[in-house]
This record gives C-alpha cells, sequence and structure tokens, in this order.
C-alpha cells in the first residue's frame, strides 16, 4: 500500500471556532463546521488529481458532529420542537461523506468509522483488492469552549501541560502502486494483532510524513507497519 | 466461501430469532405510540440496557454459532449503528440537561470486546441506515483477504427521540401502518431492534456470497434508480451470478412515497421481464435504521430455517408508478441465492446475496 498524498489540517482554536467554508474551492449551502473542516482537509490531499469514480472513502471520527448534535439535542431537550430538517440531516454520519463523494464525483463505497485504527485495516483491504482510497481522521472541537474544555479537560493535565484546543482534519490517498507515479512512502509489513498498546498516535504519523525522517514503526491500537519514505 | 455460522436477534415481535418469526408468523405485530408517532419497542427496554442488550444479542449468536471460548478472543468485533450512543445521551440529557455526556463511538466497541473476552479488530460503522450492512461486507472482505479469520456483526438500533424527531422534521413518517409498494402508502414506523451474526470459513446453511457499498451523489435525501440498479449489479457480479438466479428480493421498502419507486424502478430495469418475489419486511419489526441489515437478515434467515418465507402485510393497492405487488403468499423455503437490500441518508447503498443451501 502506497501514500500518495496527504494533508495535515490543523486549526488552533483561540477564541472561537475559524472560518473554513471561505477557504474551500466547492461550497455546499447547507455544510456545516464538520463538514467544512472535512472537505478543507480532504481538499488540500487531493488537489487537482483526477481520482478513479471507484474510490472508496473512509471518515474516521471519534465523536462526530459534536456543535450539530448539541443543536439538535437542544431544540428537542431545552427548546421541546422539532429540530431544523437540515440539522438534523448533518447529524447523520453519511452525510459527511455524501459531500466528499460529490465535491470529487465519487461512486465507490463511502464508510464512516469511529477511529484510525478502525480504518486503516479496511482501506488496505480495498487496496489489495486493487482500489484507491481517500482516509480521512476528522476532530471537531466544540464552539463552546468552556464547555469543550470541560468535555475534554483541556489544561487539565497530570503533567500540568497546557494544552491547546485544536481541530484537525487529516487524509491520506493511498492506492497501490501507480506506474510513472511518485509515491511519498510505502506502507510495509502491516498487520493486526491482539489487544497490543497504541506507542504512536495517527498524529505522528502525519508529522513523520512532513519531516525528513525515512522510517517510522508505527504501533497504533492492535495494529503495526513500517511506512518507508526515499526507499 | 464465507458463511453465516450463527445469529440472534432481539425485535418488538420477541427477544429471540425464534420468537420473532414466531410473533411474525402470527403476524403479532404491536408499534405503540410515542407522542402520536407509532413506534415499535422492545418490551420492557430502558435506555440504561443498552451494553446489556448488545451482550445478551452478541453472546446468542455466539453460543448460537457454537464457537468454542478459545476462539472468542480471535475474533473481529463490528458494530453497524447509525445512532451509535444517542441514547445514553439522551437520558443523561432528560435526567439532568447534560448535553452532551459522551459520543465517543469507539468506547462501544471497547467496552462489549471486553465484555465478550474479544481481543481482535474491531470497528464501528456508521453508515444511517446500511450501518450494519455495510459492517457485513466489510467482515467479509476482510475475511476474505486473510486478514482475520471470524467476526461478529453486530447491528444496534435502540429508541432515540433525535431519530424520530428527525424523520419527523422531514415528514417521512406515517400516523398509520407501513405499506411498503402501496399506492396509499404515506411514510415509515421506526422500530428498535439488535442482532449479532457470525461470519467466518465454517460451512453452514447460509453463504454470504456478495456484498457491495457504492454512493449515490444525486440527491442526499432520495436513491436515483440507476444508482440502485447499479450496486444491486455489483452485489450480484460480486456473487458471479446473474439477476435471474435470484429467487428473492428482500427490498429496503421504507414505504416512503420516493424511495419505494426509485427501488421499484432498479428492480425493473436490472430484472427486466423477470423480476423474482418482493418481499418488505420492515412492516413487521419497523425501519430499525442501522441495524435494519443485520435485523432483517436474520430474520429472513431463521424464517428459511422454519421452512418458509413470510409474505408482505398491508399491501392492498398497486401503484402503478412502482409496478410492483409484493409477496403476497406466505411462500415454502427454497434453496438459492437471495438478494438483499439496505439504502441509506448520504446516498450510501449496499446490496448483499445469500445462497440457501439445506443441510
Amino acid at each position: 500500500m502506497y501514500i500518495y498524498a496527504f494533508s495535515n489540517i490543523v486549526e488552533r482554536v483561540e477564541t472561537s471556532l475559524c472560518d473554513k467554508k471561505s477557504r474551500l474551492i466547492k461550497k455546499f449551502n447547507r455544510s456545516d463546521n464538520f463538514i467544512n473542516l472535512t472537505l478543507l482537509g480532504v481538499q488540500q490531499c487531493v488537489k487537482e488529481r483526477s481520482l478513479p469514480k471507484q474510490t472508496s472513502v473512509y471518515i474516521a471520527s471519534k465523536n462526530g458532529n459534536m456543535n450539530t448534535t448539541l443543536k439538535v439535542f437542544d431544540s428537542i431537550f431545552i427548546q421541546k420542537k422539532l429540530p431544523m430538517p437540515f440539522d438534523f440531516l448533518n447529524t447523520v454520519n453519511s452525510v459527511k461523506l455524501f459531500y466528499v463523494a460529490k465535491n470529487f464525483e465519487l461512486e465507490g463505497k463511502t464508510l464512516f468509522v469511529d477511529r484510525f485504527e478502525s480504518a486503516l485495516p479496511q482501506a488496505f483491504v480495498d487496496v489489495e483488492n486493487g482500489k484507491t482510497v481517500l482516509l480521512g481522521i476528522i476532530t471537531e472541537a466544540i464552539a463552546d469552549l468552556k464547555l469543550h474544555r470541560e468535555k475534554f479537560r483541556v489544561g487539565e493535565m497530570e503533567e500540568e501541560i497546557e494544552e491547546e484546543i485544536e481541530e484537525s482534519s487529516r487524509w491520506l490517498l493511498l492506492s497501490p502502486q501507480i506506474e510513472g507515479r511518485k509515491e511519498i512512502a510505502k506502507i510495509n509489513k502491516f498487520k493486526l494483532h491482539h489487544s497490543i498498546k497504541a506507542k504512536n498516535s495517527e498524529k505522528e504519523l502525519f508529522s513523520f510524513l512532513e519531516g525528513d525522517d525515512a522510517m517510522l514503526k508505527f504501533r497504533g491500537e492492535g495494529l503495526s507497519f513500517e511506512l518507508q519514505k526515499n526507499y | 466461501m464465507i458463511y453465516v455460522e450463527g445469529y440472534a436477534l432481539i425485535t418488538s415481535l420477541g427477544k429471540s430469532a425464534k420468537a420473532s418469526v414466531r410473533e411474525l408468523k402470527k403476524e403479532n405485530i404491536n408499534p405503540i405510540s410515542i407522542e402520536g408517532m407509532r413506534y415499535y419497542k422492545i418490551s420492557d427496554s430502558q435506555p440504561l440496557d443498552y451494553y446489556y442488550h448488545i451482550e445478551q444479542v452478541a453472546q446468542s449468536a455466539i453460543v448460537n454459532a457454537n464457537i468454542d471460548i478459545k476462539e472468542i478472543k480471535h475474533m473481529a468485533l463490528f458494530i453497524g449503528t447509525s445512532s451509535a450512543k444517542l441514547p445514553l445521551n439522551e437520558y443523561y440529557a432528560q435526567e439532568n440537561g447534560a448535553l452532551l455526556k459522551d459520543l465517543d463511538m469507539s468506547k462501544i466497541t471497547e467496552i462489549v470486546a471486553k465484555k465478550l473476552g474479544i481481543k481482535g479488530f474491531r470497528t464501528i460503522i456508521s453508515t444511517a441506515c446500511t450501518s450494519s450492512a455495510n459492517a457485513l461486507i466489510q467482515a467479509k472482505e476482510m475475511i476474505e483477504s486473510g486478514l482475520i479469520k471470524k467476526a461478529l456483526v453486530v447491528g444496534v438500533e435502540l429508541y432515540n427521540q433525535l431519530t424520530l424527531k428527525g424523520f419527523d422534521s422531514f415528514m417521512l413518517l406515517t400516523k398509520t401502518e407501513m405499506k411498503p409498494f402501496d399506492r396509499d402508502r404515506d411514510g415509515i414506523v421506526l422500530g428498535e431492534a439488535l442482532s449479532a451474526v457470525v461470519l467466518g470459513h465454517n460451512q453452514s446453511q447460509f453463504g454470504l456470497v456478495g456484498g457491495a457499498v457504492t454512493v449515490d451523489t444525486s440527491s442526499i435525501t432520495a436513491p436515483h434508480h440507476n444508482n440502485l440498479k447499479k450496486v444491486m449489479n455489483q452485489a450480484l457480479e460480486n456473487a458471479n451470478i446473474q439477476p435471474h438466479e435470484i429467487e428473492l428480493i428482500k427490498a429496503h421498502a421504507t414505504a416512503s412515497i420516493q424511495n419505494d419507486i426509485s427501488e421499484a424502478k432498479a428492480i425493473h430495469l436490472l430484472f427486466s421481464e423477470e423480476i423474482p418475489p418482493i418481499l418488505p419486511l420492515k412492516p413487521y419489526i419497523g425501519h430499525t435504521m442501522g441495524a435494519c441489515g443485520t435485523n432483517e437478515l436474520v430474520l429472513f434467515l431463521e424464517s428459511l430455517k422454519e421452512g418458509f418465507i413470510p409474505k408482505a402485510i398491508h399491501f392492498k393497492n398497486r401503484d402503478e408508478e412502482c409496478a410492483l405487488t409484493p409477496n403476497l403468499e406466505e411462500l415454502e423455503a427454497k434453496e438459492g441465492y437471495y438478494l438483499f437490500n439496505y439504502f441509506g441518508f448520504g446516498g450510501n447503498n449496499s446490496s448483499l446475496v445469500i445462497k440457501y443451501k439445506e443441510f
């Protein structure tokens, strides 16, 4: 499996969530913050490349679309009224995939999963079956920063490290080897393991892709592989 | 070939596959009313039963598949769900106004795997109504690739207001009954149910021989018939069979006006003059959203095991635009290939092919 492109968008949140829509080449009327964050990352990863129609799309996100879910909960439980139809729709995970597929006119498999370690083995199987895969890992922050800090205990780490609130949209374009096209890295020795603890995070994987090191031995929760550049 | 080695089911009809099929045969269907909307509820089910229900259905499938205790830890766990932890979040929201208690989906597989003793690969798949159908397809492909040997695929959808009110906001719910393909159909009745399927290489009566997932970007809420034809066709190609070899189509059949027309047109396009019997199952258990993939599969397989194919209920008047009359008589179980359709919001469409062989 080869990495042909990647993006590593990390948005620091200081006083409010930053605008993403204005930076999108293709904009969608009813897209929310999560969808715009998703599109921003995938746009930077794919750039001007044309993708095969049967490209699979995986989005991994533990908490999904928190801001719109909060908005819909507020309608139902606080205001005691029906949610706005398109707010409800944006909470549905397959809807985020729709916008990615629409953006690149794709017709293949689209799957929303819980985390990077769930997505990569499934993408690996698709690539083994000859497919191109777009794999994104999306983390949204809650616009109510006080609530975000409460939920995720930012700044309350044991080591007393003042962590910043971040949103991220990290993407990989994976494929079997394409003749005549230069890959960024090769994924070797891909293995699943029973209950091995993670030594590396996806954040380190993307830092490696941006950096000068030639080799990363990646060990995530339940999987391991070698990532090799300049081989 | 990948086989269905075992399964289990909990529905509004009953708390096992056997009990559900027994009540299905009697048409003992009793949706309740929630704030004026009809809903198929599991009897005595409470929001905090969330993990208890999942553990119960998963354990029953493991027993049904006769899996050795030593084998369990090597299994992979796939959970297909649309609403994920919403029922738990809503419980806390109602109890103490704590909006957004915890949405982290990965905790579901973490907790369930720990309870069951599963140490292999685990994933949540959340693609609206196709979630657990896609989980079956992904599990099949991962077993075929050799990355995993056996998979426990669980479909979970338990009562939550967000789904019910979200569908209501789109005016997709009927206040009467679900009448798929009927001229007077006017919408969906939602339901809660969960099921578990064990997939592996051990031979059984049921082979999962084909599957396909595609995305349709023509509309975010309503599929286009050309794209539905495409996903059914890809599933048949994956199973290496021709349309005329299909004995029956378990239709997605939500009884919503547009979706039934699209599915009917797609069936006409693919099967032409040789349309096999069409069976909607949602009128028996409701539209169980992300779990309908495994729920309707298990309900159907257990019916075959009991020697029959259920009949379509609530259908009275043929709709000329659909031009389909579903299977109105109970049929005898028959060996052969069966096609299962599942379509979801966000243009996510899936079809499965099952091969049934009597032992």
